[in-house]
């Protein structure tokens, strides 16, 4: 079966609304989009991908029960959090494992390599994703950032700490989920403390520590190609004060205007990546300076779009239909 | 927010201070997929994503669990490599 030209693929679990929202928008705009889960894969998707010998770039079909598609006339893939490839009950426990491998790297490197337009695509996220080298990247794109020691030692944490002279924070360097058994999920928050609180547990890993930065407020920016949606978070207790993520029902948000410098710096910085996404964290001090603290290059965006009615999803629809860059 | 409570002995420093996920509880009954449209959607044919609903920066695709981390920095991406190296 043939399929009209141009698709967007979202690669999304079903039950995923921020998923929802784009999808609706780009039928909006009548963009064709076949949407599909990978953990659908192998099992209720049919891929057959083909390469020359001398001619880059592979073309072919992918099909679920309703929709078809050919590879070579996909026009963007957006890539949101999919499931992992789920593998027939009859594969023997000891070959699951194995088989997933071969659908996931099968699957996301077909389509990671067709010339089109993406969103969160693996490599690129991979590559911008981590704090230590974002912070790097931010200086020298023009954003100021907290000071910042990553250490495993309690003496040069304590002399760096007096040189802060001023209370620290301590946030995870890296992703990685805690499960405590019998509990629910977790997250970890940024965490705020005083120098006297350092102990020899700090010896145990890698820790990332910054100087607090006193706040105005702080401010998600969810930049999608060149537009930019600046929204203030105005914390209302002390939990949301030092990490918002720990206490939603106190926070207020508010659109504001993204400073020039600042604009640019976050254009160099989208440059340096090669992101077309981004989910900005800043600090906006009481003198009204903002302050860098990360970038998600997946960050989520429908609880900004919710709370402020800001047409972020029309965005994403924009960018993968190719109407703005 | 509370803190999860869990035995300090041989945790790290920066591990400290756990606390339970933002979570949104969901009504599966409230809204179904429509193959059709690509979408969920409410009995009347509103797109569920539109209807008032809690959300947060942390997994918004609601469906965390165990092993599926809700940190937004924890987005559960697949690395081709990963899993094979």
């Amino acid at each position: 079966m043939g399929a009209p030209h141009g698709h967007v693929l979202v690669v999304a679990e079903e039950l995923d609304p921020t998923a929802d929202l784009v999808v609706q928008a780009l039928a909006e705009r009548a963009v064709p989009t076949m949407r599909f889960d990978l953990a659908r894969f192998p099992q209720h998707l049919d891929l057959a991908a083909q390469h020359d010998g001398d001619r880059p770039g592979w073309t072919g079909h992918l099909a679920t029960s309703a929709r078809a598609v050919r590879l070579e006339e996909v026009r963007a893939v957006y890539y949101r959090r999919p499931g992992l490839p789920v593998i027939a009950p009859e594969v023997p426990e000891h070959y699951r494992a194995w088989a997933q491998s071969q659908a996931l790297v099968g699957m996301v490197q077909v389509l990671g390599s067709l010339p089109v337009v993406w969103m969160h695509h693996p490599d690129v996220y991979r590559a911008a994703a981590h704090k230590p080298g974002q912070l790097v990247a931010a200086t020298a794109c023009g954003l100021r950032v907290p000071r910042t020691l990553l250490t495993n030692s309690l003496s040069r944490a304590s002399a760096w700490a007096e040189g802060i002279n001023g209370p620290l924070i301590v946030k995870p360097v890296a992703s990685a989920s805690i499960t405590i058994p019998g509990a629910p999920p977790t997250i970890l928050p940024t965490r705020r403390l005083e120098p006297t609180e350092l102990d020899e547990s700090l010896e145990l890993t890698a820790h990332l520590f910054q100087e607090w930065v006193p706040k105005a407020f702080e401010v998600r920016l969810t930049v999608v190609g060149d537009q930019m949606f600046s929204v203030a978070i105005h914390a209302r207790s002390a939990e949301a004060e030092v990490d918002w993520r720990s206490d939603y029902d106190a926070l207020e948000y508010e659109p504001v205007p993204v400073p020039d410098h600042v604009a640019d710096g976050v254009c160099r910085f989208q440059a340096h990546y090669q992101l077309n996404y981004g989910a900005y964290d800043f600090a906006v001090t009481p003198a009204g300076e903002w302050v860098f603290f990360e970038c998600n290059p997946a960050g989520q965006w429908q609880f900004i779009a919710a709370a402020t009615k800001l047409p972020i999803a029309e965005a994403h629809a924009s960018l993968l239909q190719g109407a703005i860059a | 927010m509370s803190t999860i409570t869990v035995e300090r002995r041989g945790v790290p420093f920066g591990a400290r201070g756990l606390q339970p996920a933002y979570t949104v509880a969901i009504d599966p009954s409230g809204f179904a997929f429509d193959p059709g449209r690509q979408v969920n959607v409410a009995p009347d044919g509103s797109l569920w994503a539109e209807t008032p609903m809690a959300a947060s920066s942390t997994a918004t695709n609601n469906d965390t669990s165990p092993g599926n981390p809700p940190d937004e920095q924890s987005d559960p991406y697949a690395f081709p490599g990963d899993l094979v190296a």
